[in-house]
């Protein structure tokens, strides 16, 4: 009975914090780094971020180019079975060979879980032969509550025009072990595949899997 | 005394807890013997430290649900898995929906007619959890357990039957007659139950993309209950039926949890 008492005490909390966690994503676009949205309905919010190497990013100078943005935290198991896999690092190379512009994300708060500085970014992408063109450094959050990243990996796949195409989960098996990999369908492999030779995206949104981003 | 002890659970050939990061999970009975044809109830105990969660069948917006799969069992049949009724639990805006300090997924299992008397029932699971409090740390691996086949079931109990029984009671019960319709952002759910007696009330949607985890559920303060339900900002169809638990803390401040299953109309 205590027991049940406080299970409904937590739950009514959990219903106050929701609402005001569910208004973050709509102020995040009038956030300060937020200069403008694309032109067409799904527009990708632009932004300005640092790199890993101390240099800046905006998606603006980016237009004419397709870009992918992945939510990482080196630390998350599931962000740990596409990396120790070497899944993460294929993708990224097949990729950027394309000329397609792989920004990694990492949008975990200082003393939150995955944090990294730039020479440990740069670090861990050498110590796991990764090969995403910049990884960015969000580590107040706005980049990802703007783009409503809610968990690491979360995988964006933004159009020339500077149009979301593709939202959601890496591929379609919501697990931590490496041996579903090769049975999953990879979604943005097969939206890039369908967007790029202008087909229409046949999943252009699906529900990401993994750990929630470590927003401050 | 500790010695003797651990020659106990060697001789009885398996180990029945296995411990991770932040949470163990154990093997347990509700009964310390079996008897041929008879049925009894075997789970897994979860236990978290403070502050740290397990996921439910839906872990909602991160998170990885729980999994316990019984190895064939010579002798032994298994039912279903029984899931206590979830809470949420919010961080960073992602939803989760799962278990916090203990709990238990149990399941009723029969033993053969021809289960030998002094013979032995050799029950295992593998198990795997995603435990989380800020971080997530995976965890994980077979439990097992012996049970001696009697006559008659032991007196005295055990000490898994309180733990059972600790949490059967907040496993959902079926409800029929609830429905949904569609609404202007996603659906209406009603429930053959007073909402004038109800203090307050959630849905947890068995599947992703249908329902949003992490917005409001507004119900009715009159009439039957219903709950309205915001789509899923994920969701690429509409369901055909809204299938979920609905846990219901009452004026009374007893918490009851439903297992509904409403086609959508209209």
């Amino acid at each position: 009975m205590k027991t049940m008492l406080i299970l409904a005490g937590l739950t009514m909390v959990a219903a106050c914090t929701m609402n005001a966690s569910g208004k973050v994503a709509e102020q995040g676009g009038s956030g300060a780094v937020a200069t403008e949205t694309g032109a067409s309905t799904g527009g990708a919010p632009l932004f300005t971020l640092p790199t890993a190497d101390g240099k800046t990013v905006n998606l603006a100078d980016l237009k004419g180019k397709w870009v992918v943005l992945e939510w990482w935290n080196h630390e998350c198991p599931f962000v740990v079975k596409h990396y120790s896999s070497g899944n993460m690092q294929k993708l990224q190379k097949e990729f950027t060979e394309k000329g397609v512009v792989w920004l990694t994300i990492n949008s975990s708060a200082p003393g939150k879980q995955g944090h990294v500085n730039g020479a440990q970014a740069t670090s861990l992408m050498k110590e796991k032969n990764a090969a995403p063109t910049h990884v960015l450094l969000d580590h107040d959050g706005k980049v990802g509550k703007m783009y409503d990243a809610k968990t690491t990996p979360q995988m964006i796949l933004i159009s020339p025009e500077g149009v979301v195409m593709y939202d959601g989960a890496i591929d379609s098996i919501r697990s931590a072990n490496i041996a579903d990999i090769p049975k999953a369908e990879n979604y943005l492999v097969k939206a890039y595949g369908e967007a790029s030779t202008g087909q229409a995206v046949t999943t252009p949104k699906t529900q990401p899997y993994g750990c929630s981003v470590k927003y401050p | 005394m500790v010695a003797f002890f651990l020659l106990a659970v060697a001789l009885q050939g398996g180990t029945p807890t296995v411990s991770g990061a932040h949470c163990t999970a154990t093997l347990i009975a509700d009964t310390p013997s079996v008897t041929p044809g008879g049925k009894f109830r075997v789970g897994v105990l979860f236990k978290m430290d403070p502050h740290w969660h397990i996921y439910w069948t839906n872990p909602g917006d991160s998170g990885l649900a729980t999994s316990v799969k019984w190895a064939e069992a010579p002798g032994l049949a298994f039912g279903k898995l029984q899931w206590p009724a979830p809470r949420r639990f919010t961080g960073g805006g992602a939803v989760g929906y799962g278990y916090e300090g203990s709990t238990v997924l149990f399941t009723e299992a029969r033993v053969a007619e021809d289960a030998k008397i002094g013979s032995k029932v050799r029950i295992e699971a593998d198990v795997s959890w995603l435990a989380c409090e800020e971080a997530c740390i995976p965890g994980g691996g077979r439990v097992s357990l012996e049970l001696p086949v009697a006559k008659s079931p032991g007196v005295g109990g055990s000490p898994g039957r309180k733990q059972i029984d600790a949490v059967s009671g907040s496993v959902p019960t079926h409800l029929g007659g609830a429905t949904a319709r569609k609404s202007a952002n996603g659906y209406l759910l009603t429930l053959p139950l007073d909402a004038a007696t109800a203090k307050s009330a959630y849905f947890f949607p068995s599947d992703g993309e249908v329902v949003s985890h992490g917005a409001d559920q507004p119900k009715s303060r009159t009439g039957q209950l219903t709950l309205t339900l915001p789509k899923s900002e994920y969701a690429t169809r509409e369901p055909e039926a809204l299938v979920g638990v609905v846990v219901v803390t009452g004026q009374d401040t007893k918490v009851r949890a439903y297992h509904v299953s409403a086609e959508l109309t209209g």
